[in-house]
């Protein structure tokens, strides 16, 4: 890409997170929406590119709502959790292509006092499947499933609860640092996460992540038609990719193979540098395990020896990668990983006040979802342009 | 309120459930390169056939994976439940989710020899579950 069709992430707002929002879905998603544009010194009539995530705010919404002059580009990513970080993508091709130059990405959900993750109908694909063969067996959470992934690694590689509970008090630590976040003020020792009840055996309360009532949004723009910043946060490269069987964890050949392993030799080929070069990483972590395996399928640890690393502390503020500065899914709240892709923009500024990684010029966000799709995005820092 | 049960009257999966009634296993089979699959897929990823037949399988298999559901998430089906993944004995890398019963969780392991246990829920419903082989 030249300079001239940079992406770069201009604007990026929310509301609060909270268990109870007391507005619609619909609403907290225009909250968002706005205060990214306030970010970006964007009038939102000028947004002409929206990438929605399905199940969420469509693009009619999003015209009618805020009178947009033309939309130009729209598009809906399937991929679950990995939604956020694939949605960059096609932002990028519309703007390199010169399609669009504003590009809005949007998540809201009152997911504590609406639909809670865990009693919501599925959005999987291929529902006929789970009605047929998953629920009659009483297996339909995310929990339920991924424990059966957490467990076959803890077969081949082994993993201790104590190295689980590294990820959950880490994020937590991470998230006094954050006021926005649902856990700030709350702590969470060790010896708390060993007495969390359980949910789906492995996985216990403080394996899976918060339940959150609120919106986030991003503003994607052509870097030539941005504010000039000292420092914005570029899209370097993203790659998205799919296990074997992306609908049907039971009969994938390898229940540890997924997505992300795919995906993240293409974002860093295509980004020009590699797991070492990142300053700092957010990786979507909607149970401790998943982000331990998506470590290691980023390539930023060994097979094997992700759960190590975080217990020896090198995702901490401080270490050699921290991990999810902002607290997570685990610890700032449940908002679809496009809360991962807002802090390492603000990393990328130099925004984050007590958590700032210092001098952060390179930072890797990951997407997980609908049973192991992945994507990894590079995002890298530039100066005014 | 009822526990769910699957559509047994579903054109994909009536020989499945009608086979669960008496007790044995059917599953999809490529009519053409051979290749066993399941769940149901209308193509084989292997030779793109479109044909296809209902081949029974052996009721026995090992432990691949589990959970205990502690959390309670469907409706009807109240916890404690262990849910398991079992791989068929006698077909490549085919396995069948369904509960693990007549078994402490904290007995069991990967790798278990496993055997089925049906279980009819309505007189049209058999589920087909799995309980360890004893003397294993």
């Amino acid at each position: 890409m030249s300079s001239g069709q940079d992406a770069v992430i201009a604007g990026v707002g929310e509301t609060e997170y909270s268990k109870r929002s007391g507005r619609s879905e619909q609403r907290l998603a225009m909250e968002a929406i706005l205060a990214a544009c306030r970010d970006a010194e964007l009038d939102p009539r000028q947004i002409d590119g929206f990438i929605a995530y399905p199940f969420g705010l469509d693009a009619e919404e999003v015209v009618s709502g805020l009178g947009l002059h033309e939309l130009r580009v729209s598009a809906t990513v399937h991929m679950g959790g990995a939604s956020a970080v694939a949605a960059l993508a096609h932002a990028v091709r519309a703007l390199a292509d010169g399609t669009a130059r504003h590009v809005a990405i949007v998540r809201a959900k009152n997911g504590y006092s609406g639909n809670r993750i865990h009693e919501r109908p599925s959005q999987l694909p291929t529902q006929r499947l789970r009605q047929q063969l998953e629920e009659p067996y009483g297996w339909n959470s995310a929990a339920q499933r991924y424990a059966f992934i957490c467990r076959r690694y803890q077969h081949e590689y082994g993993l201790t609860r104590e190295q689980l509970g590294a990820v959950a008090v880490a994020a937590r630590r991470h998230a006094q640092s954050n006021p926005r976040a649902q856990m700030y003020g709350r702590e969470l020792t060790l010896d708390d996460y060993l007495a969390g009840r359980v949910i789906a055996d492995p996985y216990t309360l403080f394996d899976c992540c918060l339940e959150t009532d609120g919106g986030c949004a991003i503003v994607v723009s052509a870097r030539e038609h941005a504010i000039a910043r000292p420092h914005d946060a570029r899209v370097l490269s993203v790659a998205e990719a799919r296990p074997h069987s992306p609908d049907d964890l039971t009969n994938r050949d390898d229940l540890l193979e997924i997505g992300l392993a795919g995906a993240a030799p293409r974002a860093w080929e295509s980004a020009g540098v590699g797991p070492a070069d990142m300053d700092a990483a957010m990786i979507y972590d909607c149970f401790t395990f998943q982000a331990l395996h998506q470590l290691e399928a980023a390539g930023f640890v060994a097979l094997g020896g992700a759960g190590r690393f975080v217990e020896d502390g090198h995702t901490a503020l401080g270490g050699c990668l921290p991990m999810n500065t902002h607290g997570g899914l685990l610890s700032e709240g449940h908002l679809a990983g496009l809360n991962h892709v807002i802090e390492a923009t603000r990393q990328l500024r130099g925004e984050c006040g007590d958590r700032q990684v210092a001098d952060a010029r390179h930072i890797a966000v990951t997407g997980w979802g609908d049973l192991g799709d992945g994507a990894l995005a590079v995002l890298d820092r530039v100066g005014p342009h | 309120m009822n526990r769910p049960v699957p559509d047994v009257e579903s054109d994909d999966y009536r020989p499945f459930w009608d086979a669960a009634r008496d007790h044995r296993i059917v599953i999809h089979r490529c009519a053409t390169c051979r290749t066993y699959r399941w769940p149901p897929r209308p193509i084989c990823r292997v030779c793109h056939s479109l044909d296809f037949e209902w081949a029974e399988v052996g009721r026995r298999g090992t432990l691949h994976t589990w959970t205990v559901v502690i959390h309670q998430t469907v409706a009807g089906l109240p916890p404690p439940y262990v849910v398991g993944l079992v791989e068929l004995g006698d077909v490549n890398r085919v396995r069948m989710l369904g509960n693990v019963v007549g078994v402490p969780a904290e007995h069991l392991r990967i790798g278990m020899p496993m055997q089925t246990a049906f279980e009819a829920v309505t007189p049209t419903v058999t589920l087909i579950n799995w309980s360890p082989i004893e003397g294993d």
